[in-house]
């Protein structure tokens, strides 16, 4: 049989009326390392699923070598020796290593129905040792560190003797020196055959060990540089893929901070940093997925603690819940706005009016036409689009719900609003009017921190973008200097922010 | 091989239930000299029984990530059955036995297909089953107990065997099985997988749902046991009085310092926090507080188990 090669082509998925994947072709060969590269939203995660059994493509075909198969659920893929490292962590910190990589698997050591517990830790000891990993097999998992424990699951999928490895984002929450020893293993696997598909962000990474990259954009294949042409710039481009816009300059803002960090670590062991949120300003944050990006909203809406000093007007601070936020004037809004951020089955009134009750309230009985007053006012300003401001919030369209929520910090009096991902699952009249209210929020004085990971995004309203790369902003980019591909290449760790300058 | 030094949080988490006892203990001799007589202390045993059997299948339903509050309703029905079983083949006990058994592992299945299939949490499938278990139990005897079951099955549990009570051993032997099946099988680990994280359990190939089943049913299996031995032991089934066993089988594992999120926990915990209960029932008698003051005692030492749970993981 010849399973030097594992693919898709003519692959072909929808969701609704979404396209993910438009007619795309992989291919990945035994002995490389083939990364799978695009922006948010290009389409790898679904074709990495479809590769893993553990989605089915709409069209298209899966191949080993000249064979065309059908993988119906993850075991499928497995049984053709194909195994998915995924991006968070799928062990159990409660088991022992051994009992991690072989007690789990479909046939572990055994006798008389008993699992023979030296069998299971010499295979578990020889697999680690095959693959240069030295961790002591007794140990729990809750005992290792974030790229132990990475070792372990790709331990894990090499147990069943994987020929393909796929691994989704498996650095992205590795400090650089246990990158280092990820990919080194990476390339350990790759001289022993195996074909590695690799996700990732991070372009130098790719740059370092990829033999070839595949590019999607928009659901479509859009690139396969090989190692001879593959450049941080080449790389940068095929994946944008479009000359950037030219930004429009923002209302300049003063330089009177409204809150200051000092001294921040957004994890252990990264480098500490300061950073300033000016008052009228709009600062977005950006980077990859466990660059520390999202960090410091998440310490503004209370969720995290900080490692570091926070002042606000100059006062210092300290943020333990949510609740301690909202006092300090801090209005915070999820990303998982469903979730985290709306009572779906409640009101739009009563949405836009939870941060202000005690306004519109006498004795603990809230004034109900005072709180119809509030909400149909914001309705007004903000255009919230809804049957009425008695109908369920859930009922709204993404952007008017984030308007809802923009409404209800406006109402609170915030002056300092804390956003993820703003538009996320938005559409595109509503991203606009949703990037006018916070700019006019800012005109008027509040201060806009946001987390971002949609460049377009950042320079059409940030004041200032900071790019964190590996845990630390790397650069804090001014409005007029800052493009796309720069903030990639900052961000990707293609380039040092003092090169690109 | 490295060995670590355990860290404070695992030296609260080891040694924090095995303390208390100890505590309890020492308090309990210098309170009372008929505390530390054989006789007392088999009588804890006896005590102890019927719970630490039952306890034993609640553990792999928690390890496993799921509850079953059904066992208590589970107990009293399989008592029930077993005892009309006999009754109606003129005493023939194996087949009384085999019924009771069968009852429980069915009662197991129901809940597990039930938590799986249709998707409903455990909590409240389980939780129904506790309500329609009592109300079948009542129907069945018309709410009387069946009464003058054989002496030979009552010796089931009465008998002695090497200077004890059978029934004791018959708990030690249900810990020592749900030893071997918890914590030295691959269905054990799977438990363990499954409890710790089912979407990774999922997608490491593990059946996921056909594990919750077996435990469910392995509970179930505990339940009967359960039925058939407190029927033995009165040599009468009867309709009530098991529903005691859900609230207590679920504190003592969790007593025990098993994690109410499932993933983490053992056999020897449950042990040991059945223990605790029945010492804490013993001592409590024998400073002659009535019955009624003694579960107010046992549902608050259940509320500060499951918050030590915070303080130990902490």
């Amino acid at each position: 049989m010849n399973d030097r090669h594992f693919g898709a082509t003519g692959i072909v998925k929808r969701f609704g009326p979404v396209v993910a994947l438009d007619d795309v072709y992989f291919s990945c060969e035994r002995g490389e390392i083939h990364a799978l590269l695009g922006e948010n939203g290009a389409g790898k995660s679904t074709l990495i699923k479809i590769l893993a059994g553990a989605q089915q493509p709409d069209a298209g075909t899966l191949r080993f070598g000249d064979e065309a198969v059908k993988l119906h659920n993850p075991q499928d893929a497995v049984a053709r020796s194909v195994a998915v490292v995924h991006q968070d962590y799928h062990v159990w910190p409660d088991l022992t290593v051994a009992e991690n990589i072989i007690g789990t698997l479909r046939r572990p050591p055994q006798a008389g129905g008993l699992v023979r517990g030296r069998a299971m830790r010499r295979a578990a000891h020889e697999l680690l040792e095959r693959l240069g990993i030295e961790i002591g097999v007794d140990r729990y998992l809750r005992e290792l560190d974030a790229a132990e424990k990475k070792f372990i699951e790709i331990a894990r999928a090499l147990a069943v003797d994987a020929s393909f490895l796929i691994l989704d984002e498996p650095t992205a929450s590795l400090e650089s020196r246990e990158s280092d020893r990820l990919l080194a293993l990476l390339e350990r696997l790759r001289d022993a055959d195996h074909g590695i598909i690799l996700v990732t962000h991070r372009l130098e990474e790719v740059v370092r060990v990829a033999d070839r990259a595949t590019i999607l954009r928009d659901g479509k294949n859009v690139g396969l540089l090989r190692r001879d042409g593959m450049s941080g710039d080449a790389l940068v481009e095929a994946i944008l893929g479009r000359t950037p816009e030219e930004p429009v300059e923002p209302r300049a803002c003063g330089d009177v901070p409204a809150l200051a960090f000092r001294e921040v670590r957004t994890r252990p062991g990264a480098p500490a940093f300061d950073l300033e949120l000016r008052k009228g300003e709009i600062l977005g944050l950006t980077g990859v997925v466990g660059s520390g990006a999202a960090h410091l909203v998440r310490v503004l809406a209370g969720l995290v603690p900080l490692d570091g000093r926070l002042t606000i007007d100059g006062a210092p601070v300290v943020l333990k819940t949510p609740a301690d936020a909202v006092r300090r004037g801090i209005g915070y809004i999820p990303e998982d706005r469903k979730g985290a951020g709306l009572a779906l089955e409640q009101s739009v009134a009563n949405n836009i009016a939870l941060a202000s009750l005690h306004r519109i309230s006498k004795n603990g009985f809230t004034d109900t036409r005072k709180r119809s007053a509030l909400a149909e006012g914001y309705r007004a300003s903000l255009g919230i689009k809804c049957a009425s401001i008695d109908a369920p919030v859930g009922s709204l369209s993404g952007g008017n719900q984030q308007k809802v929520l923009i409404a209800r910090w406006l109402a609170s009096g915030a002056t300092v609003i804390a956003i993820e991902e703003p538009t996320h699952g938005v559409d595109i009249g509503a991203k606009a009017e949703i990037h006018r209210q916070l700019a006019a929020f800012a005109e008027a004085g509040g201060s806009v921190i946001f987390m971002s990971t949609e460049l377009r995004e950042l320079l059409a309203i940030a004041h200032r973008i900071v790019v964190f790369h590996a845990g630390a902003p790397e650069a804090i980019l001014p409005h007029h200097e800052a493009s796309e591909s720069r903030i990639t290449a900052i961000a990707t760790g293609i380039v040092k922010a003092t090169e690109a300058a | 091989m490295i060995t670590r030094a355990r860290s404070r949080s695992e030296w609260i988490d080891v040694g924090f239930v095995p303390v208390i006892l100890l505590v309890l203990v020492v308090t309990l001799a210098l309170l009372s000299k008929y505390f530390f007589t054989a006789r007392n202390l088999t009588e804890v045993l006896l005590q102890a029984a019927i719970l630490g059997i039952v306890s034993v299948g609640t553990t792999f339903v928690i390890v496993g990530g799921d509850l079953d509050l059904s066992i208590g309703a589970n107990v009293a029905l399989s008592g029930v059955v077993c005892g009309m079983a006999m009754s109606a083949t003129n005493n023939n006990i194996p087949i009384g036995i085999l019924a009771g058994l069968g009852c429980g592992v069915l009662i197991g299945l129901i809940n597990g297909l039930i938590s799986t299939r249709l998707r409903v949490p455990a909590f409240v499938a389980t939780l129904g089953m506790l309500v329609i278990g009592q109300g079948v139990a009542l129907t069945l005897t018309n709410g009387a107990s069946i009464a003058n079951l054989p002496d030979a099955f009552g010796a089931l549990a009465n008998g002695n065997v090497l200077g004890l009570p059978a029934l004791i051993w018959w708990m030690f032997l249900t810990f020592f099985a749900g030893y071997l099946v918890l914590h030295r099988t691959v269905f054990g680990i799977r438990t363990f997988a499954v409890g710790g994280n089912r979407e990774a359990a999922r997608l490491a190939g593990i059946r996921v749902d056909a594990v919750r089943v077996a435990n469910f049913v392995i509970s179930g299996l505990t339940g009967g046991i359960g039925g058939v031995l407190l029927a033995a032991r009165v040599q009468a089934a009867q309709p009530t009085g098991g529903e005691i066993f859900t609230l207590y089988a679920t504190a003592a594992v969790i007593l025990g310092g098993t994690s109410l999120y499932g993933g983490r926990g053992s056999i020897f915990r449950t042990l040991l926090g059945v223990a605790l209960i029945a010492l804490l029932q013993n001592g409590l008698e024998l400073l002659g507080v009535p019955y009624s003051n003694q579960q107010v005692a046992v549902g608050i030492v259940f509320i500060i188990a499951a918050s030590s749970e915070f303080i130990r993981h902490r």
